[in-house]
């Protein structure tokens, strides 16, 4: 067991998850409390376009999918508030945009895209110590925004129009939550994948939604569960030799089975007697 | 004077939805604001509460955070959010300046708690709570800032007959330090406890006093009819007609 960690890449990963579980802990209950886990989806399909054109023009793929992406998010809520549409017909046009770009830009791009997988699945083998110092700044930052604004952040998730009559605007925190969210999942890209990043985002929120009264509370199961499903996963794939990524989902599905399982028992129980 | 509203008009989607009008309120008003569904009496608050956009004048001698506010409906408020009763309660607090010390924060939860019946649920998550319930979670949350105006949109929505009178005493007494305005479709109220009527059918009227006849009710656009409520005849705006 313990030759794991005498491994360079297995510790980059196992930093990386601690990571990546405590920054789609924090903004995931954010996006399930808010319903914007289709936004989320959105966002990290359209960052494809963002790595696309990395290859394309021969930039890192990680600054020019945060660029990409940062974009995408705040063109999002700014279409939801500003053009009236549909939310969810807006979400599903930038999902395919960013998904078409990124195909045909990596058509366009000279020689073969070889690690394109692990962008879309995720690969521990390509944790890198600067990717480890991205998603640790990231993490630092949304740290910051939240304990300083955890208020705000709550009463604006609940009720934001209320939150206006009280002369609290929640519009920049809305905007900045937006652009965290983004970071978050590029941030996440190497250890589970464009594809399956909206599962870390969810499911254990949905967790920690089983027993949690209290937004605050959801933040910190979702991170212990996270920790737990991820550092798990990435034994369970360097062994078996698969990417990390869907091992990692299919950990939390089975978590959030047994949990709703056991939830539900314990009503029927209760109802029994 | 707390609010001087002049020339207020609100338009929406090209389709006007208050024409063009003036009144004021001040400290102690109770203003009744009636009307049948679909009148704009919501639309015409929510244009002071800076919510929905306006043309005209609104200013308010006091600050936003000075006023308590309850909206309509509750079926808006997502109840599967994590959010406890006393979370949601001390909303309410927000935006008012100077800050309040924890102690002060406690004890204005404590009374509000109290006055609204809420003390037992103050841990409950907003998920287990019943219409009625949410109703007083949000009521607690208009007061619980000791505004200088309180107003309220249907308070009784949700809220059972016993309630229901509880809440009219709580505002009475409540008027004594603060202006109120609420809307309500029920006119049996108006004697009891209305200062003064802004009827609102896409026109606006005020009329002081709360001395008012079905009559008089017509002409501002209001016509009153009599309906069975339970096993009383109960008088109500009348609803929107159509225009053909
Ligand atoms: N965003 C909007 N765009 C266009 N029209 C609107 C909008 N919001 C409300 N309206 C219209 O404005 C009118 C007034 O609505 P409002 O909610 O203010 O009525 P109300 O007097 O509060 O009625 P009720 O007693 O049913 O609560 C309605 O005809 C409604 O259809
Ligand atoms: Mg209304």
């Amino acid at each position: 067991m313990l030759e794991l960690f005498s491994y360079q890449f297995m510790q980059n990963a196992f930093i990386g998850s601690i990571l990546v579980s405590i920054l789609c802990g924090i903004i995931g209950s954010y996006i399930v409390v808010t319903r914007k886990v289709l936004i989320s989806g959105s966002i990290s399909h359209a960052s494809f376009g963002g790595i696309g054109i990395a290859f394309l023009l021969n930039m890192p793929p990680l600054l020019c999918a945060s660029i990409f992406s940062v974009i995408v998010a705040v063109l999002i809520q700014w279409m939801s508030k500003h053009l009236k549409m549909r939310e969810d017909s807006a979400i599903g046009m930038i999902w395919a945009c960013g998904m078409a770009i990124g195909v045909i830009a990596i058509y366009l791009a000279p020689g073969y895209a070889k690690d394109l997988g692990s962008y879309l699945f995720g690969n521990i083998l390509t944790l890198s110590s600067s990717d480890l110092f991205f998603s640790a700044s990231i993490m630092i930052l949304l740290i910051i925004f939240f304990t300083l604004f955890y208020k705000t952040i709550l009463y604006g998730a609940f009720d934001s129009e209320y939150m206006k009559t009280r002369g609290v605007s929640t519009k920049i925190i809305d905007y900045l939550l937006m652009v965290l969210l983004a970071l978050t999942i590029i941030a996440s890209l190497r250890l589970i994948g464009i594809i399956l990043i909206v599962a870390m985002l969810t499911i254990p929120q949905e967790c920690a939604s089983i027993f949690v009264k209290k937004l605050k509370f959801m933040i910190y199961y979702s991170i212990v569960i996270s920790l737990i499903a991820s550092i798990l996963g990435l034994i369970i794939s360097f062994y078996l030799n698969v990417p990390s990524g869907p091992i990692i989902i299919l950990l939390l599905i089975l978590f959030y089975s047994i949990l709703k399982g056991l939830f539900l028992l314990k009503i029927q129980i209760k109802k029994r007697t | 004077m707390i609010l001087e509203v002049s020339n207020l008009s609100i338009t929406l989607d090209g389709i006007t939805i208050i024409e063009p009008c003036s009144f004021s309120v001040s400290e102690n008003d109770f203003i009744g604001i009636i009307g049948p569904n679909g009148g704009g009496k919501s639309t015409l608050i929510k244009a002071f509460l800076g919510l929905i956009p306006y043309s005209g004048s609104v200013n308010f001698s006091i600050p936003l955070s000075h006023i308590g506010y309850l909206p309509q409906f509750n079926h808006s408020i997502d109840k599967r959010f994590p959010i406890t009763v006393e979370e949601i309660i001390l909303s309410g607090i927000e935006g008012i300046t100077p800050k309040l010390t924890k102690n002060e924060k406690k004890n204005k939860l404590t009374h509000v708690l109290s006055t609204f019946n809420l003390t037992r649920l103050k841990n409950n998550s907003i998920g287990t709570l019943s219409g009625g319930e949410i109703q007083k979670t949000l009521l607690a949350r208009s007061i619980i800032s000791n505004p200088k105006l309180l107003i309220l949109d249907e308070p009784t929505n949700f809220i059972d007959h016993t309630s229901e009178q509880e809440l009219y005493t709580i505002l009475k007494n409540l008027n004594q330090t603060m202006a109120i305005m609420m809307i309500s479709h029920d006119l049996a109220i108006i004697p009891t406890y209305i200062k003064s009527i802004l009827c609102v059918n896409k026109s606006v009227h005020f009329h002081a006093g709360n001395a008012i006849t079905p009559e008089v009710l017509s002409t501002y656009h209001c016509p009153v009819e009599l309906i069975a409520h339970g096993s009383f005849p109960h008088r109500v705006v009348e609803s929107h007609k159509k225009e053909s």
